[in-house]
C-alpha cells in the first residue's frame, strides 16, 4: 500500500519569527484523490501548499513524493518532481503573449542555436490551452488583452505542462469564471482519473465537498481532522475549522425587507465606460444588493457611486440634490467606500493599524490643526476593540495580519468616519468563514443604526440572505431588481444575469 | 532542546530589528569613531566643530525638504540646482535692494518646487525623470544669467553668524518636525507614499500633497541658496553643486526607506546629516582631494542603500 501514496508529509513544521505557521503537520495523500484542505485565513494552508510546490522551505519534518525522498529547493525543481501549483495571487506577466507566459522560464525547451523558435513554442502552448478547455484564448495574444478571470486559466494551463502528479491548487476559484470553474473541475477530475492527485485549497464549503474526495482540516497550523468523503458534513467542517460551535445565525434571519423611502445616494442615468444608462437608488436605511457576472459592471458602478469614476454623462446625487464629484467630497460628506482589492487599494499593509484606521478622520482628530499621538492611538484602539481586530497593539503593520484582520482594519476606518453611506465592494472575498459572519453582524447593526449600505457581491448567497432589495447588472444595465422574500432563490437571480 | 533553539532565534530576531531600527545611530557612531581615529583626534576638537556644524547647516535644511518628498516614494534630484538658481536670483535682487534678497532667494525656490510639483502631480511625469530634467534646464539658465560669478556687498556677509544660522536651523527642523508628525499634511504625504490608490479613497488629496511636498522642498532650498550666497558673497555657477548627491546621501544614510511610506522616521533627515557632515568634515581633515571625497561619497551610498534597503517591505505590489 506504501507506493499508492503520492505525497507523505511528516511533522512538517515551519515558522515565521515568532508566529508557527504549522506545527508537526501530517497529511497523506493517495493516488487518484481530490485532497480538499480548508481552514480559517492564517490556518497555514497556503503555508504547506507552497512548501510542496518549492515555493518555502519547512524548518523541520519530511516530505516523501511516490516513496522517494522530496526536499524541492524552487518551483523549477518541484515541476521536475511533478508537483505544480496555481497560485492564490496573480502570477502572469504583463507585456508578453500568453505562450511566453506559459513557458515562463522553460525557453530552454524551444531553443536551438540560442534562438528561441516562438512560434513552436506557440504551438505547444495552443495545445496546453486547447488541453484544458480554454481554446478560446488564443496562445500568440498579449496577456493585458486577457481579462483577469482567463489569465488565471493561462496559469492553469502553465502548471499542466509538467504533467503533475500532484497538482496544488491554492484558493483559484474565487478568481474565476462560471465558465472557468467547471473546467477547473473538468481538470481535476480527469488528474484524478489518471492515477495522480489534487490538492485542492478553497474557503468554499460547498465546492470542497462537491469535489473533493477527502478533506484535511487546519486550524493554527495544526491538523484537526481528516475526513472522508461520506463524513462530510457542513456544519461539522466549520466547527472543526472555527473551534467551537457555531451559531446558527449567519445571514439575516428576518425575510422581509424594510427602509425608509428617503433616498440618499442615487446614480441618475449613468454613463461610464460599460456601464449604459444605469439608474440606481439607495434609501436610508437599506441594504441594496447589486449583482451581477463578472464583466457586468457592478464594480465600476460602486466607484462611480463613491466619486472614484467621473461618469460620461448622467449625475450621481447624495440626499437628492448635492452632487458627488469627486472621492475627497464624498468621504467628506459621509460616503465610505470599500474595493474589493483590499491591499492595494483600500487599506495601506505597509502602515500600522493606527494610521489606516486615522486616515479619514484626521481632520475629526485634530485640534487647532495639530493631531496628537494619544488622540491617534485612543481612537485607533477604539474602533480596532469594537471589530475584534486580532494584534499585539494599534502600532502593529498591517503586512502581518491575515485577510479577514485586514478587513475589519478597513471596515474600522468608516466606522470610526462615522459614514453614513457605505459601499463595501465584494466585502467578504477571500475572508474565512468566522470573520464573514462577524462582517454579516456588523451591516445588519449598522443597518438597524439607519445607515445606508451598497452591497456589492458575486456571491449570490450572500446578496440573498442580506439584502433588502436586489438589482442585477448585465452588460452595464439594469436587468432586473428583487424585493427581499422568502421564496428568492438564486435561479431566479441567475435568470437575469445571464 | 527546543526551547532553547526556539529563546535563540527569537534572539535572533530581535537583535535584527534592533538593528534596523537604529541603523541610522550605528552608522552615526561608526562614523564619528572612524574618522576621529583617521584624523588623530582633530575631529572632535572644539576647532572642528563649527566647520562641521556649516557643512550640517546646509545638508540637514536640504535634507529635511527631502524626507517630505522622499516621503512620497518620489524624488528631487533638483535640489542642488534650486540652490545655485536661488543664489543667482538673490545675486540680481541685490542691486534693486539688500532687503529683496532674503525674499527673491525663497520665492525662486517656491516656484521652482511649484513647478516641479505641477508636472509630478498632474501631469503624471516620473519624479526622478522629471527633476533631473529639471535641474539640467535651471543649471543651464544659472549659468546664462550669471555669465561667470557675481558678486554682492560684502556687508551682507553679517547674515553668515553662527547665532543666525543655528537660531534659522532650530526655527526650520522644529517647524518641519510639527508639520510632518502631527499634521495632517505630514500624515497625507506618508499615507500617500504608502499607497497613493488607497489614500485617495480615504478621502487624501493626492495631487494637492504632492505639489505642496515639492513646494515645500523648493522653499527649503530657496533658503540654503540665501545662506550660500550671503556666505561667499558671491553667487558662481559652482553654487550648489551636487548638492543633491549630499543630500540623498545624508536622508538614505539616516535609514531612510526610498520607498517612503509609513515606515519613514523623521529622525533619518537630522541623524543623516550630522552624519554626513562629519564625513566631509572628516575627509578634509584628511587631506583627500573633491575627487577623492566624491568617490568615497558614492561608495558610502550603494553600500548604505545596500544594507538598509527593506526586501520585506519592497515586495509589497504596487
Amino acid at each position: 500500500m506504501e507506493n499508492s501514496n503520492i505525497l507523505v508529509a511528516e511533522k512538517v513544521s515551519k515558522s515565521f519569527g515568532p508566529v508557527n505557521a504549522l506545527s508537526d503537520v501530517d497529511i497523506t495523500i493517495g493516488s487518484g484523490e481530490i485532497r480538499g484542505l480548508i481552514g480559517e485565513n492564517g490556518s497555514g494552508k497556503s503555508t504547506f501548499a507552497s512548501i510542496c510546490a518549492g515555493i518555502q522551505r519547512a524548518d523541520s519534518g519530511t516530505l516523501l513524493l511516490c516513496g522517494q525522498e522530496y526536499k524541492p529547493g524552487n518551483t523549477i525543481d518541484a515541476m521536475n518532481r511533478g508537483v505544480s501549483m496555481v497560485i492564490q495571487e496573480q502570477g502572469t506577466i504583463s507585456g508578453i503573449s500568453v505562450a511566453a507566459n506559459i513557458f515562463l522560464g522553460k525557453e530552454k525547451l524551444f531553443r536551438k542555436h540560442g534562438i528561441l523558435n516562438a512560434a513552436r513554442m506557440e504551438q505547444e502552448a495552443q495545445k496546453l490551452l486547447d488541453f484544458i478547455g480554454a481554446d478560446f484564448i488564443k496562445a500568440h495574444d498579449i496577456i493585458d488583452t486577457l481579462t483577469f478571470e482567463d489569465r488565471k486559466l493561462v496559469e492553469l494551463a502553465r502548471t499542466q505542462y509538467c504533467d503533475p502528479k500532484l497538482w496544488i491548487i491554492d484558493e483559484t476559484t474565487t478568481a474565476l469564471t462560471v465558465t472557468g470553474r467547471e473546467l477547473l473541475y473538468k481538470l481535476m477530475k480527469k488528474t484524478r482519473d489518471k492515477g495522480c492527485s489534487v490538492l485542492f485549497i478553497s474557503h468554499d464549503i460547498d465546492e470542497i465537498q462537491r469535489m473533493c474526495d477527502s478533506l484535511t482540516i487546519l486550524r493554527d497550523g495544526v491538523v484537526t481532522a481528516n475526513l472522508y468523503k461520506e463524513d462530510f458534513d457542513e456544519d461539522k467542517i466549520k466547527q472543526l475549522m472555527i473551534g467551537r460551535e457555531m451559531s446558527g445565525h449567519y445571514y439575516r434571519e428576518d425575510t422581509q425587507g424594510t427602509c425608509s423611502d428617503e433616498s440618499v445616494l442615487e446614480a441618475r442615468e449613468v454613463c461610464a465606460g460599460i456601464l449604459k444608462n444605469v439608474t440606481v437608488s439607495l434609501h436610508k436605511g437599506e441594504i441594496l444588493g447589486l449583482g451581477g457576472l463578472n464583466d457586468c459592471g457592478i464594480h465600476e458602478l460602486g466607484k462611480v457611486m463613491a466619486g472614484l469614476i467621473s461618469p460620461d454623462s448622467g449625475k450621481v446625487y447624495e440626499y437628492g440634490t448635492k452632487e458627488v464629484t469627486d472621492i475627497g467630497w464624498a468621504v467628506d460628506h459621509g460616503i465610505g467606500y470599500v474595493s474589493k482589492n483590499r491591499n492595494t487599494e483600500s487599506m495601506m499593509p505597509v502602515g500600522s493599524i493606527a494610521d489606516n484606521i486615522c486616515l479619514p478622520s484626521l481632520k475629526e482628530l485634530s485640534l487647532h490643526k495639530l493631531i496628537r499621538k494619544k488622540t491617534q492611538k485612543t481612537f485607533a484602539e477604539k474602533w480596532s476593540e469594537t471589530l475584534e481586530v486580532k494584534s499585539n497593539s494599534v502600532y502593529q503593520f498591517c503586512n502581518a495580519l491575515s485577510g479577514g484582520n485586514k478587513q475589519k482594519v478597513v471596515l474600522a476606518k468608516w466606522l470610526g468616519k462615522d459614514s453614513s453611506i457605505l459601499i463595501l465592494d465584494c466585502p467578504t472575498r477571500g475572508i474565512d468563514i468566522k470573520t464573514k459572519a462577524s462582517i454579516y453582524h456588523l451591516i445588519e447593526d449598522l443597518k438597524k443604526k439607519g445607515k445606508s449600505i451598497l452591497l456589492i457581491s458575486e456571491e449570490l448567497p450572500e446578496l440573498i440572505g442580506m439584502s433588502d432589495r436586489i438589482v442585477i447588472l448585465k452588460d452595464g444595465a439594469v436587468s432586473g431588481e428583487f424585493q427581499r422574500a422568502e421564496g428568492l432563490t438564486e435561479a431566479k437571480l441567475i435568470q437575469k444575469m445571464i | 532542546m527546543d526551547s532553547i533553539s526556539e529563546e535563540r532565534k527569537r534572539g535572533k530576531f530581535r537583535t535584527r530589528e534592533f538593528l534596523a531600527n537604529n541603523f541610522s545611530f550605528i552608522g552615526f557612531a561608526l562614523v564619528v569613531v572612524l574618522f576621529e581615529i583617521l584624523t588623530q583626534g582633530k575631529l572632535l576638537g572644539a576647532r572642528n566643530m563649527m566647520n562641521i556644524f556649516n557643512d550640517f547647516f546646509t545638508i540637514g535644511l536640504g535634507a529635511l525638504g527631502l524626507i517630505f518628498v522622499m516621503s512620497l516614494g518620489e524624488l528631487d534630484l533638483s535640489v542642488g540646482a534650486i540652490v545655485g538658481f536661488s543664489a543667482a536670483i538673490g545675486s540680481f535682487a541685490a542691486d534693486a535692494s539688500l532687503v529683496l534678497i532674503l525674499p527673491a532667494c525663497l520665492i525662486s525656490g517656491l516656484l521652482i518646487g511649484l513647478m516641479n510639483g505641477l508636472l509630478v502631480s498632474r501631469l503624471h511625469v516620473e519624479s526622478f525623470i522629471e527633476t533631473l530634467a529639471m535641474s539640467f534646464v535651471i543649471r543651464g539658465i544659472t549659468t546664462f544669467l550669471l555669465n561667470g560669478t557675481r558678486g554682492i556687498g560684502i556687508a551682507m556677509r553679517v547674515f553668515d553668524g553662527d547665532i543666525i544660522k543655528v537660531a534659522t536651523f532650530a526655527v526650520v527642523a522644529v517647524a518641519c518636525y510639527i508639520l510632518y508628525e502631527y499634521t495632517m499634511f505630514g500624515k497625507h504625504i506618508r499615507s500617500v507614499g504608502s499607497i497613493a490608490e488607497a489614500a485617495r479613497q480615504s478621502g487624501v488629496p493626492v495631487e494637492k500633497t504632492k505639489l505642496l511636498a515639492f513646494m515645500l522642498c523648493g522653499l527649503l532650498c530657496g533658503i540654503v541658496g540665501f545662506f550660500c550666497l550671503v556666505r561667499a558673497c558671491t553667487a558662481s555657477t559652482k553654487t550648489g553643486n551636487a548638492f543633491e548627491f549630499s543630500t540623498l546621501l545624508a536622508v538614505v544614510f539616516g535609514g531612510m526607506p526610498l520607498t517612503g511610506g509609513w515606515p519613514v522616521r523623521f529622525r533619518s533627515a537630522l541623524v543623516g546629516s550630522v552624519s554626513m557632515a562629519v564625513i566631509t568634515s572628516g575627509m578634509s581633515l584628511m587631506g583627500l582631494s573633491g575627487l577623492t571625497q566624491q568617490i568615497v561619497q558614492g561608495a558610502i551610498l550603494i553600500g548604505v542603500v545596500t544594507l538598509s534597503f527593506d526586501r520585506r517591505n519592497a515586495v509589497v505590489i504596487k
